[in-house]
């Protein structure tokens, strides 16, 4: 190595410093990260700012579009429009309904159980007109001249259950029904889906048109309609189009980056009581949940959560000043059996076998040492009471490992530990496997699960090593998106799924009342396995059409031993953590909507 | 020269035509479709009936190629039905961007590579070259996405320096409206390119500084840094020509590790959460531009080793 090379060397290792000195000299300013002022939160004593993790929402028209049905599309629409109700679930009010959030009262029914007659609100809009039944009407005509284009219709559900819709003055109406529902459900699952909408602005054809009566004729209720659908899909300006500056909610756009940053203020002509009371809500999307977390722990949010994932986390972000509550739904996860899958549909069908594995997953220890006690059991079709949250307290059946095996020896199977059961007493008669299993037919089901879930797969694991004990084989698929994947079976079809599931997040959320015609009616909707069963049938439908209170909890009882599905553990919605001098922030709604409008600063 | 390029650009086009291909074929193979993921498991037969008929999902699939390159050759990309945006905003909002920060790692990772490369060759099988060799192969084996964790606690959260996030904003100017906000993704994105350039620019001194073109050059009493960066360099950096040709792609299809850990909302996470919910023309769209850069890049690579190398020209005249 000559001289030159020597000084060539250092020369270089100082070109490789200063590079480094520039990215540290960089690093050295003040920490930045935080856009517009959300890091001045409440908790430094600053202004009123709330900075929370939020996915950005892509709809604003308050009428659900398909395929924008999205738990953030549904918190945004209620902090700028209030729907006819809002509820809440912890309340003893009439059908728990949260008037201080909705612009009506409860209804009252006719004798005859089919008329309601709704009186609203004495509310304004933002611009100060008052809102009146023309603005129900208007939203009537819309989505009655529109279903195909509603995500929330359903054939023969809200309206096409509505005999007549009657103005009967500038704050009344009524709503007749073709028959007699439970008022129960028709109050929480169907007069929800009534949005109220500023006819005064809205009702028009297109940007340059003029405000008419478009919406009572039925051609330019479409044209109406179609104009607004237009308008939502135009992202760039929801902070700046006049359409969405006419608000009934406490909330108002002051800025909004698509799939970015969101900021709220409160509309100064908001008519309620419940106005807001930070200066500004600063909603922040984040591209995973390692980016929001790492946000997080630096201080960064006033309310977030913490992933699954770092659920040991919990007492670091205690000691951080944050407090972690657990966000529960009214909700249920179930593993559906698939009843019409042609070989394994007749094992499904025999109730032993189904009980033998539900009594094979331990809810009560996948909740605590798998998800952290971040999970519950589910015991049957209906999610349990808030006091009742976290026990077996309704279970039809607990974990029992001894009971499963004996009900497979003593219905015909032969079973081998860790081995391969298999029928070895075919027929229909009693101590025998049952119809259409043939001798030799062992217990080995593929079940689709989630990927992208540490949680899940240790459970689904877990299952699949107390299922072997007693000989049966889960082949466990794991798949993005379960449910595209585990649809239902139409004959002639190939059909490849004998288990999904898909509840990662929960299986499914319910409205306030947790009936289930869309899930476990014979030809529900999304009864994947195609669960069949008369009493079942009769049942569901004692719960949406009688005023008996009795009615849910009887189809409950059933289903819960019944097993149209494997019940399984039910995790919470989120495990939020927001600064503890935020106050407001709980109880959190356990279905699933924010009111931000409650949160202030200690 | 001309018709070596014109060669190589016919094959590129025969390539990007069959990437669509491919594509768009494999795309609708997958199981499950793309209403049932965009609508979810509530939506009725009807709703599922009706989406693939507004999306055109219910022709047979060459009909459906057939009818995206014709919107294609029109300049329409199609609509997102997940994220409610056309895919030409959905692109365009997000790949200056991703392009600016790819483009940043890449500089730095030169600035960098080449003088550590240089600088170990010079000083081969001695002390600092051992160093520089074993943290070189401990960036290139370590986890991105672990570095990246590391770089946050580090200088996030135990030492508060730093935003734990990349730039946030819309606008592309507002990429540098907090430059200390750069630092960590750029840092954490350019590690493992520097440690791998370093060790091609290494390996690459290496084998010229033995050739006979650098004694002569030295006999003739050149001096040290002329036979280095002049002579040699220039014979050295063939290979990384070639690499940077090939790194193009990245510059456009973004770094999805990098990007779900500093909250970058670039297009690898567009490429990944279409894939997710099956956003079809969001998916055709990405691959569509990756395809035409990956090609580009390939052909930039054998045009500069063209322009570098006169052996290369011989070649193809042959």
């Amino acid at each position: 190595m000559t001289r030159t090379t020597a000084r060539l060397g250092r020369a270089l290792i100082g070109a490789g410093l200063a590079c480094a000195l520039g990215l540290s000299l960089a690093a050295c300013g003040p920490s930045g990260g935080q856009s517009g002022d959300s890091g001045a939160s409440g908790s430094t004593g600053g202004d009123k700012v709330v900075s929370m993790a939020f996915r950005t929402p892509n709809w604003i028209l308050p009428i659900s579009a398909p395929g924008f049905t999205q738990g953030e599309n549904a918190i945004f629409g209620t902090a700028l429009y209030r729907p006819l109700y809002n509820y809440k679930l912890a309340s003893e009010s009439n059908h728990h309904i949260d008037l201080d959030k909705s612009l009506g009262e409860a209804p009252t029914f006719s004798e005859d159980g089919l008329t309601m007659t709704i009186k609203l609100r004495d509310a304004t809009w933002s611009d100060g007109k008052p809102i009146t039944t023309r603005d129900v009407e208007f939203w009537w005509n819309l989505v009655t001249n529109n279903k195909d284009k509603w995500a929330s219709y359903r054939k023969g559900a809200f309206p096409d259950n509505i005999a007549k819709f009657a103005v009967v003055d500038e704050h009344t109406f009524t709503l007749t029904t073709t028959q007699k529902y439970s008022p129960g459900w028709f109050v929480g699952n169907q007069l929800n889906k009534i949005s109220i909408l500023p006819q005064h602005v809205w009702d028009k054809t297109s940007a340059d048109s003029q405000v008419g009566d478009h919406d009572r004729t039925p051609a330019e209720a479409v044209k109406v309609f179609d104009f607004l659908t237009e308008q939502s899909k135009d992202l760039s300006t929801y902070a700046t189009n006049p359409l969405w500056k006419v608000t009934s909610g406490p909330w108002q756009i002051a800025s909004y980056v698509p799939n970015g940053q969101v900021e709220l203020v409160p509309s100064p002509t908001y008519w309620g009581a419940d106005k807001a009371k930070v200066s500004k809500l600063v909603l922040r999307p984040f591209t995973g949940d390692d980016a929001e977390f790492n946000v997080l722990r630096a201080g960064e949010l006033d309310y977030g959560y913490i992933p699954a994932s770092n659920v040991s986390q919990v007492s670091y972000m205690e000691g951080k000043g944050y407090t972690v509550d657990p966000w529960y739904g009214l909700s249920i996860t179930y593993i559906p059996f698939n009843f019409a899958n042609p070989k394994t549909g007749p094992i499904f069908k025999q109730k032993y076998v189904r009980q033998a594995m539900q009594q094979l997953i331990d809810q009560p220890t996948i909740s605590e040492k798998i998800w952290g006690k971040m999970a519950a059991p589910t015991c049957g079709p209906v999610p349990q009471p808030a006091d009742k949250m976290g026990t077996m307290d309704g279970c039809a059946y607990s974990f029992d490992p001894a009971a499963a095996k004996k009900l497979l020896e003593d219905n015909g199977w032969t079973v081998v530990p860790d081995g391969q059961t298999t029928c070895t007493k075919p027929g229909t008669g009693a101590g025998q496997c049952g119809a259409d299993i043939a001798q030799g037919t062992p217990l080995t089901f593929k079940l689709i699960s989630q990927s992208g879930f540490s949680a899940t797969s240790k459970m689904m694991a877990e299952i699949k090593s107390q299922m072997a004990k007693v000989g049966i084989t889960l082949e466990i698929q794991e798949v993005p998106d379960s449910v595209s994947v585990s649809q239902k079976c139409e004959a002639g079809a190939e059909c490849a799924w004998d288990l999904s599931f898909f509840g990662s997040q929960g299986s499914w959320y319910f409205p306030v009342y947790a009936s289930g015609e869309r899930l476990f009616a014979t030809d529900a909707p999304v009864n994947l396995g195609l669960y069949s069963d008369a009493k079942a049938d009769q049942l569901i439908e004692a719960s949406q059409f009688s005023d008996d209170a009795a009615a849910l909890k009887a189809y409950n009882d059933y289903l819960a031993e019944d097993l149209p599905v494997l019940w399984m553990p039910n995790p919470v919605y989120q495990i939020s953590a927001y600064k503890k001098v935020l106050q407001g922030v709980a109880p959190q709604d356990p279905l699933n909507l924010m009111y931000p409008e409650d949160w202030s600063w200690k | 020269m001309v018709s070596f390029m014109l060669r190589r650009l016919g094959q590129a086009f025969v390539v990007v035509v069959l990437v669509t291909i491919i594509a768009f074929a494999l795309l609708h193979a997958l199981p499950g479709g793309a209403a049932r993921a965009t609508l979810g498991k509530e939506a009725t037969q009807e709703q599922i009936d009706q989406f693939n008929h507004e999306n055109g999902f219910d022709q047979p699939v060459h009909v459906q190629y057939v009818h995206y390159v014709g919107r294609i050759l029109h300049g329409d990309f199609g609509y997102s039905y997940k994220l409610n945006q056309s895919v030409s905003d959905a692109i365009s909002q997000r790949l200056p961007k991703t392009m600016i920060l790819s483009l940043m790692s890449t500089i730095l990772a030169i600035v960098l590579a080449i003088p550590l490369g240089v600088w170990q060759a010079v000083r081969r099988n001695r002390g600092p070259d051992y160093v520089i060799t074993i943290a070189a192969l401990l960036a290139y084996s370590t986890p991105i996405f672990f570095m990246g964790l590391l770089l946050i606690i580090l200088f996030s959260q135990v030492l508060p320096i730093l935003p734990p996030e990349a730039p946030q904003g819309y606008e592309v100017w507002e990429m540098f409206a907090d430059p200390t906000a750069l630092v960590l993704p750029v840092v954490t994105l350019s590690i493992v390119t520097i440690a791998s350039y370093s060790r091609y620019v290494r390996s690459s001194m290496v084998d010229n500084l033995n050739e006979q073109y650098v004694r002569t050059a030295r006999a003739k009493g050149l001096s040290e840094f002329r036979v280095v960066f002049v002579h040699t360099l220039r014979n050295a950096l063939f290979p990384v020509i070639t690499l940077l040709g090939l790194y193009i792609p990245a510059l456009f299809s973004g770094a999805l590790v990098i990007e779900t850990l500093f909250n970058f909302n670039g297009m690898g996470l567009l490429f990944w959460q279409s894939a997710q919910n099956r956003d079809y023309p969001v998916l055709l769209g990405v691959t569509l531009i990756l395809a035409v850069a990956t090609v580009i890049g390939a052909v930039l690579a054998d045009f500069l080793y063209a322009v570098a190398d006169p052996r290369i020209r011989l070649a193809a005249r042959a």
